[in-house]
């Protein structure tokens, strides 16, 4: 203890508290006036880490949102576009069943034929689907050019396989487009299986059912209608690519060809050397389908051979069709899905933002009450300190003598 | 009655001299570093009568100061803590609030850059989108040259204070050294030159308040003053002189010499104080806080570069650099005498460590020294590589001849987008591979991409057809057709989950069960403008640890660099309120022995006011006693 002290440190000390006790309310001042516990990162420096972190992963998240938003709307486009094409390929679908009837006249056939070319106008334009960007969304990367072009009645396609990806999350994408050559190109054709396809017969048989099984073998047949004598009956002959023989047996219509895993119903009357041929590994464009139908369509002649090869084409047609219906379905299942998933990542993203919010803020953020509590005990201390100063300086030995 | 007179005089003339110290007290209640000065009285030498010793009054045997030298020496000491503290605080502090300031923390502006590469990578045949991915790459280079400048700005003014304090110091030198004369003259006559002590005092502490000190007290009362590790300032009546000086290996640093015949650095010395803050700031928080932004923007320079040299643009070219390389900063000693230079270049950004290096030569070998770590390694060159950046020596250097190398010192300066054409950003990736329709199987091709760009375009179609006797009768892979490296065998019984496969300078991955005759085609990406892979690869290296060997994001390592120096900033901030109270504390300590106290001093007035009347008194008695005497005598 010390037993005397200078009248300069008395006074000294007596400011230097009331600075203190300034300098604490000026800072609580300041905390409660911007409502952050950290002014700057020296009071607080894992805290400061911490906050830069969450802000980054704030702006990030937003960032997210906004592709997310981005991917929905294009996405949407897509299913949109998808959902037209269906139901333009079920109109196709439609007048092909409707076309497929062995009473109508060749002159009924080319108006239904004009309908399904108009049909495949408008299938072409939904293939040069474009963005609000005028970007073709069908054309793989080569976005900035059309990618379905016709000419002298063939569509051909100027794009390429690409996909776009866009983030979603972090370490998360989702295809936003898909290219032309999946939807349009490459559909599996015929049954799925295999395609058959018949010209040139002299008889009127007519493919009425086409259907595989799991054991189905891949590959070209022939099945050849043979009848040496016209008192003969009606045989068939089913040779594979390489000209071997896999299933013969006599021909009664309606009832099932079976080879390989593979099951055709012929209706009809076949003439000796009719053959159909079965193509093992088809894939189709639904263009050159639709186009191949209209085509049948217009070529048709009243006779019964004639008759029964547009028959033949249109039932290969409609087997064509529904591949391509269940194609674009397939897509638009899957963009579905797509859809779905960033509507959830969307919620996720909303939820970890929210997260993050109340973790900025806990980091961040004063506690009023406590911050208010604090100004006032600290305000009391700065007014005792100020009421110490100038009472012990009003005491002076001098103001006796 | 002479001697009553004697007496009452004696008494009256030290009485005197007594009130006239407590005046000067009082007078200096205010003086910073005064010393209470004491009146000693002393009874004059009595004269010797027949029955004893007759006392002969009073006299003032001393006017002493209350000084502590121990006390004295601890407020020198805090001074200098308190000073070194308060210095770091507040420059640490200055650099503290702008690394984290939404408007001008550089988290932000990477944050908006990667932001806008998004938006291309969402939009990529889009110009407006590119635009802004240019503009705001601009805006992280403001960043980048900003937040340097505010560094550098804080360089100069180090420069400036060191400038200022060795100016004071030696001004103070002087002036101690003038004093310690005069105080050992004033000391030969026996008296304590009070006030000139004080001043002394007064300016030791000064002199504390810029450098950390220590005195040696001397005999004739003069005291040596050392400075740092024991460099002598000021000896007796003579004072050394320092002086600054350009940094040989960096201009941009001043550093401390004592000026002689030859000038000697010692800026490494000099500790405590003002002087020792700035000093100590400057090595440690601003080199390191520079480099360390620099590794930031050599970062982002060089892998945004790496990804765009990979892809394409909208023009269908590869992509050409993004923004500017940048160089590291060499420097070579003034007093080199060789023809020798050096260049160096970043290689792989990964490897950088924000470190400096040294490269000195011996005549037969060079040593190239990590100027952080001490690692060092020797080689007969010309040739080094160290922690990604390649260094080669050209010309002839010789005998200790030395070089220094800051890879990333200037690189935040430098940071800067050298496209203009938004077209030039290559979203794009330079290949595209397609299925062929044909396929049977469902074998795919997929993660498709570039390793090296030196083989692009390519000189045709690439194909890859599936054989199931690719390599010899019944061993399965795909036939290649168009580039080098093929057959690739693959057997869809044990690789359908999927292999890597690496041709040329792509690689792909190849999954499922293929069909024989099944082809995939890897083509140039003509017209590819709406594919976004590049710019998704850019958009990775956001979060990917692209940094210190793999183990730092961009921001990762910016976090260091706010946390280092906000570390830095709340330790000095803390030390500064700790030196602070402990100075108050000292100062307390000495003043409550050396200080004045009013009430004290008017107490001794009292005492000797009611003392000189009591002497007073002496006389008039005398007199009156004299008086009584006359009267009876003269009639």
């Amino acid at each position: 203890m010390v037993d005397r002290i200078s009248t300069l440190q008395i006074y000294q000390s007596g400011v230097n508290s009331i600075l203190q006790r300034q300098a604490e309310v000026a800072r609580t001042q300041q905390e409660l006036a911007s409502g952050q516990r950290i002014q700057s990162p020296s009071d607080d420096p894992a805290g400061a880490i911490r906050i830069l972190d969450i802000e980054e992963d704030l702006r990030q998240i937003d960032q997210y949102q906004r592709n997310a938003s981005l991917a929905e709307g294009q996405l949407a486009l897509e299913d949109n576009t998808l959902g037209n094409i269906t139901n333009v390929l079920q109109r196709v679908r439609e007048l092909t069943v409707q076309a497929n009837n062995a009473t109508l006249t060749a002159e009924q056939r080319g108006n239904i034929a004009v309908e399904i070319e108009a049909r495949l106008d408008e299938i072409l334009a939904l293939a040069n689907t474009r963005d609000s960007n005028e970007e073709f969304i069908f054309a793989g990367f080569q976005a900035g050019s059309q990618p379905f072009t016709e000419s002298g009645g063939v569509v051909s396609y100027a794009g390429d396989d690409g996909q776009r990806f866009l983030d979603i999350a972090e370490g998360s994408q989702v295809a936003v487009r898909d290219a032309g050559s999946r939807i349009f190109l490459g559909v599996p054709g015929g049954n799925g299986s295999f395609d058959f396809s018949v010209s040139g017969n002299a008889g009127t048989a007519v493919v009425d059912e086409a259907s595989a099984t799991n054991s189905y073998v891949r590959d070209d047949y022939t099945i050849t209608f043979i009848q040496a004598l016209p008192t003969d009956p009606v045989t068939y002959e089913v040779t594979d690519s390489s000209a071997a023989v896999v299933a013969t047996g006599n021909y009664t219509a309606g009832e099932p060809i079976e080879f390989n895993g593979a099951q055709v119903v012929v209706e009809g009357e076949p003439v000796d050397g009719d053959t159909i041929e079965i193509d093992g590994a088809p894939s189709q464009s639904i263009f050159d389908t639709v186009s191949g139908i209209a085509a049948a369509l217009n070529g048709a002649t009243d006779d019964p051979a004639g008759v029964a090869e547009v028959n033949n084409l249109l039932a290969s047609g409609i087997y064509n069709l529904d591949e391509a219906i269940g194609n674009v379905l397939e897509v638009r299942t899957d963009v579905g899905a797509r859809m779905n998933r960033v509507s959830a990542q969307q919620s996720i993203n909303e939820d970890f933002n929210l997260q993050l919010q109340t973790a900025l803020s806990d980091v961040q953020d004063i506690d009023y009450a406590d911050a208010i509590s604090r100004l006032n005990l600290q305000l009391v201390a700065l007014q005792a300190a100020q009421q110490t100063f100038v009472t012990t300086q009003r005491l002076s030995l001098f103001d006796y003598i | 009655m002479a001697d009553v007179l004697n007496i009452g005089t004696s008494a009256l003339l030290s009485l005197q001299r007594a009130i006239s110290v407590t005046g000067h007290n009082i007078a200096n209640v205010n003086t910073e570093g005064y010393s209470r000065q004491q009146v000693n009285f002393a009874a004059v030498e009595p004269t010797f009568i027949s029955v004893g010793f007759l006392g002969n009054g009073v006299e003032i045997a001393s006017i002493t100061r209350s000084y502590n030298e121990f006390l004295a020496g601890d407020v020198r000491d805090r001074t200098s803590s308190a000073a070194a503290a308060d210095t770091l605080a507040d420059l640490t502090g200055r650099i503290d609030g702008i690394l984290t300031n939404p408007n001008t923390g550089l988290a932000p502006a990477l944050d908006q850059f990667f932001s806008a590469v998004q938006d291309v990578a969402n939009n990529p045949g889009s110009l407006p989108e590119r635009q802004v991915m240019i503009a705001q790459g601009e805006v992280l280079a403001d960043r980048f040259s900003y937040l340097d400048s505010q560094f550098r700005t804080l360089q100069t003014e180090s420069n400036v204070r060191i400038d200022g304090a060795v100016r004071e110091i030696n001004a103070l030198a002087t002036s101690i050294a003038d004093i310690n004369d005069q105080i050992a003259q004033a000391t030969q006559g026996g008296a304590s030159p009070n006030d000139l002590l004080d001043s002394r005092e007064q300016l030791l502490t000064r002199l504390s308040e810029l450098v950390g000190t220590n005195t040696v007290q001397q005999q004739d009362g003069s005291v040596n003053v050392f400075i740092g590790n024991g460099q002598s300032l000021v000896i007796g009546g003579v004072a050394t002189q320092l002086t600054t000086f350009q940094d040989p290996n960096d201009p941009t640093i001043t550093n401390v010499g004592v000026s002689g015949p030859a000038e000697v650095d010692v800026s490494a010395l000099l500790s405590g104080g003002e002087l020792g803050a700035v000093l100590s700031f400057r090595n440690e928080v601003i080199d390191a806080a520079r480099s360390q932004l620099g590794l930031v923007a050599v970062g982002v320079a060089e892998t945004f570069n790496q990804q765009q040299a990979l892809g394409m643009d909208l023009n269908g070219d590869p992509g050409v650099d993004l923004f500017s390389s940048l160089s590291p900063a060499i420097g070579a000693l003034a007093t080199n005498t060789g023809t020798g230079s050096l260049s160096a270049t970043i290689d792989d950004a990964s490897s950088l460590t924000g470190d400096d290096y040294v490269l000195s030569f011996d005549g037969t070998d060079y040593t190239l020294r990590n100027a952080n770590t001490g690692a060092t390694q020797v080689g007969a060159g010309p040739s080094f590589s160290v922690d990604g950046v390649t260094i080669t020596v050209s010309g002839t250097p010789a005998a200790g001849d030395t070089f220094t190398i800051a890879p990333v010192r200037e690189a935040a300066n430098l940071f800067e987008v050298s496209i203009s054409d938004p077209r030039q950003i290559a979203a794009a990736s330079p290949l595209r591979s397609n299925t062929s329709l044909d396929n049977a199987g469902n074998g795919t091709l997929t993660e498709l991409s570039v390793d090296d760009a030196a083989g692009l375009p390519l000189a045709g179609t690439v194909t890859l057809t599936f054989n199931p006797d690719a390599l010899g009768v019944g061993v399965p892979g795909y036939d290649v057709a168009g580039i080098a490296g093929g057959p690739i065998a693959y057997d869809s019984a044990t690789d359908a989950a999927g292999i890597d496969v690496t041709l040329g300078g792509f690689s792909l991955r190849l999954e499922g069960t293929p069909a024989a005759g099944d082809t995939f085609t890897i083509e140039n990406n003509v017209d590819g403008t709406g594919d976004n892979r590049n710019a998704l690869a850019m958009v990775g290296l956001q979060s990917e640890r692209v940094l210190l060997g793999g183990t730092a994001s961009f921001q990762d390592t910016y976090g260091s660099l706010v946390a280092g120096v906000a570390v830095r900033g709340g330790q000095a901030a803390a030390a500064a309120q700790t030196e602070a109270d402990l100075l108050n504390q000292s100062i307390a300590a000495r003043d409550s022995a050396n200080g004045v106290n009013l009430d004290e001093e008017a107490a001794n007035l009292l005492r000797y006011q009611q003392a000189y009347q009591a002497a007073a008194q002496v006389i008039r008695v005398a007199d009156e006693v004299f008086q009584v005497l006359l009267n009876a005598t003269s009639r």
